[in-house]
């Protein structure tokens, strides 16, 4: 129960985060698209995020006890 | 036909790259504070709870990430804010583009010749050691003045607008055959 209310927690932030990130990179490319610090800020920003939530998911996910199909170590 | 097309910019500045810095320095005292806090603790022997339990490695795992993904959002926010205060001089106008919220964005424009007084001035020991201040537009009219805030070589920069100014009413007074500029 307590994993399950933890587990929508996460899901509901990273929705809002990933919703914030994508507003915010939408308003840096909409408005300095052409500008190459624009795109090298914004390329750091998405391998740090995919890189947290890798690393995040890979620990988190086997602890939740799920059967993916799939074990992650494979990966 | 559009006479903004035959005008070229001849300079276009943000804020001093060192404001951005400051204005990060929360995120990134944010980003360190965790590792040195669990260290600390660690090195005085102080057990945090649930250490011993088995939700401890999901729920550590689980904050963790949410807490640097967020410090990483706000991060580039910060860049975000400083990116798109952008001021620009052309031989025609002053563009004035302030990011002031996330959905807020005020855009103006001034002409040349419109431009009345430009002060530049640098304040605080940051300000003087890395040459950044800020310049004031004075133009004709009730309209506010324009600001540049924090910008590198404030008074470079007051040198080459009223070069510009200069220039464009003379141009001005060419056109109309009007000494002192107006172009009325």
């Amino acid at each position: 129960m307590l994993v399950s209310i933890l587990f929508i927690a996460y899901a509901a932030l990273l929705g809002v985060w990933l919703i914030a990130s994508l507003i915010v990179i939408f308003y840096l490319l909409r408005y300095q698209s052409l500008s190459l610090s624009a795109w090298i800020v914004i390329a750091i920003y998405i391998f740090l995020s995919v890189n947290i939530l890798y690393w995040s998911w890979h620990s988190t996910l086997p602890l939740l006890d799920f059967d993916f199909g799939f074990s992650f170590d494979s990966l | 036909m559009n006479p903004l097309i035959f005008e070229h910019t001849l300079f276009r500045t943000r804020a001093h790259p060192i404001v951005f810095l400051f204005s990060i320095m929360p995120h990134i005292i944010l980003l360190v504070a965790p590792p040195i806090a669990l260290f600390i603790l660690s090195a005085r022997g102080i057990a945090l709870p649930f250490t011993d339990t088995d939700i401890y490695p999901l729920l550590s795992m689980m904050a963790g990430s949410i807490y640097y993904l967020y410090v990483l959002m706000f991060l580039l926010y910060a860049f975000f804010d400083y990116f798109l205060d952008v001021w620009t001089i052309t031989d025609h106008h002053i563009i004035n583009v302030e990011q002031k919220s996330m959905f807020l964005r005020t855009i103006s424009k001034e002409e040349l010749n419109r431009v009345q007084d430009v002060t530049s001035e640098i304040k605080g020991i940051f300000g003087t050691f890395f040459n950044y201040g800020n310049v004031y537009i004075q133009t004709a009219g009730a309209h506010e003045r324009i600001v540049f805030e924090k910008i590198s070589m404030p008074q470079t920069v007051v040198d080459v607008i009223l070069r510009a100014v200069k220039r464009r009413k003379d141009e001005i007074a060419h056109e109309y055959g009007d000494k002192n500029g107006s172009g009325l």
